[in-house]
């Protein structure tokens, strides 16, 4: 499976019409949660009132600043195993969008947590440096891949990086049961199922998928560039070497 | 015509103008990179055709 989709060709015929799909889609499940949740759904008092509904966008980047780096790690694992030059275009591609995804969950988090908790940051608090620690493997990985000198130096060490990195993924997933925090525990993604009224699950779960389409769209608009500076430079080494 | 929000509502806005901001720059930034990576492989094709016509 994975060698058909190894195909550039192949991934810019399916993208070309498969990126604005997930845009469309994208943005009307935002536009969704978003009129639900500064709209419609009733404030919380036991969460402080208004302010829970910073949760329709906090959430969702929370969500897809751990599932964007989970991606980037089996995008690398796939390059690292098989050599498929799009996988590690992905991880690639994947890369600044995580990071921006990342940043918004940590300022979010920030300006939630200074009403609600008295505080913009915890230092000693599990899930907020979880979380920032990821932000900065982000960049790490971005920066390491701009220091070296060939594409394959590059995609081998970026790749090395994001595996060892995921590691920390499951850490911030259960950083509320294991370490001190002041984050609540989960109450979507449990083993008894969801904790949250329905009222509030159904415009967060649309939100989420509504950010994960979008997310999706430009991971694939990224790659399609990405394809293109790469046939671009090698039609220029031709050219060069005078083919 | 916007909501009402309890005395939360500075924080609420700046967390979602934020977001507008932050995920709308993505957008920009990646339609931009993608826009200007086709033209340039457009334009180095044409030459590429070029030096094969020369």
């Amino acid at each position: 499976m994975f060698s058909w989709f190894a195909n550039p060709h192949r991934f810019l015929t399916l993208s070309s019409w498969l990126a604005p799909v997930c845009y469309a889609l994208g943005a009307l499940l935002i536009a969704w949660g978003l009129w639900q949740g500064l709209w419609i759904v009733p404030k919380d008092e036991y969460q402080g009132g208004d302010i829970m509904r910073v949760m329709f966008l906090h959430v969702p980047a929370a969500w897809l600043a751990m599932a964007s780096y989970m991606g980037m790690a089996m995008m690398s694992f796939i390059w690292f195993i098989w050599r498929h030059e799009v996988a590690d275009i992905a991880a690639k591609a994947i890369a600044p969008l995580g990071a921006t995804w990342t940043a918004l969950c940590l300022a979010t988090g920030s300006i939630w947590g200074k009403p609600t908790w008295g505080t913009w940051w915890q230092w000693d608090d599990a899930r907020m440096m979880s979380v920032l620690f990821m932000f900065f493997l982000f960049l790490g990985y971005m920066a390491l891949r701009a220091a070296m000198d060939t594409r394959q130096k590059a995609a081998r060490a970026g790749a090395i990086l994001a595996m060892v990195g995921a590691i920390n993924v499951p850490l911030i997933k259960f950083s509320v049961d294991l370490f001190t925090s002041l984050h609540q525990d989960a109450s979507v993604i449990t083993v008894d199922g969801p904790k949250m009224a329905a009222v509030y699950l159904w415009p967060l779960l649309a939100s989420g998928l509504g950010h994960s389409l979008l997310f999706a769209g430009l991971v694939m608009t990224l790659m399609r560039a990405e394809i293109w500076q790469r046939r671009a430079a090698q039609i220029r080494a031709r050219l060069m070497a005078g083919d | 015509m916007l909501p009402e929000f309890d005395k939360n509502a500075a924080f609420i806005w700046a967390s979602y103008a934020l977001g507008a901001i932050m995920i709308g720059g993505a957008i920009l930034t990646v339609m931009m990179k993608a826009r200007l990576a086709k033209a340039e492989l457009a334009r180095t094709q044409a030459r590429a055709e070029e030096a094969r016509q020369k």
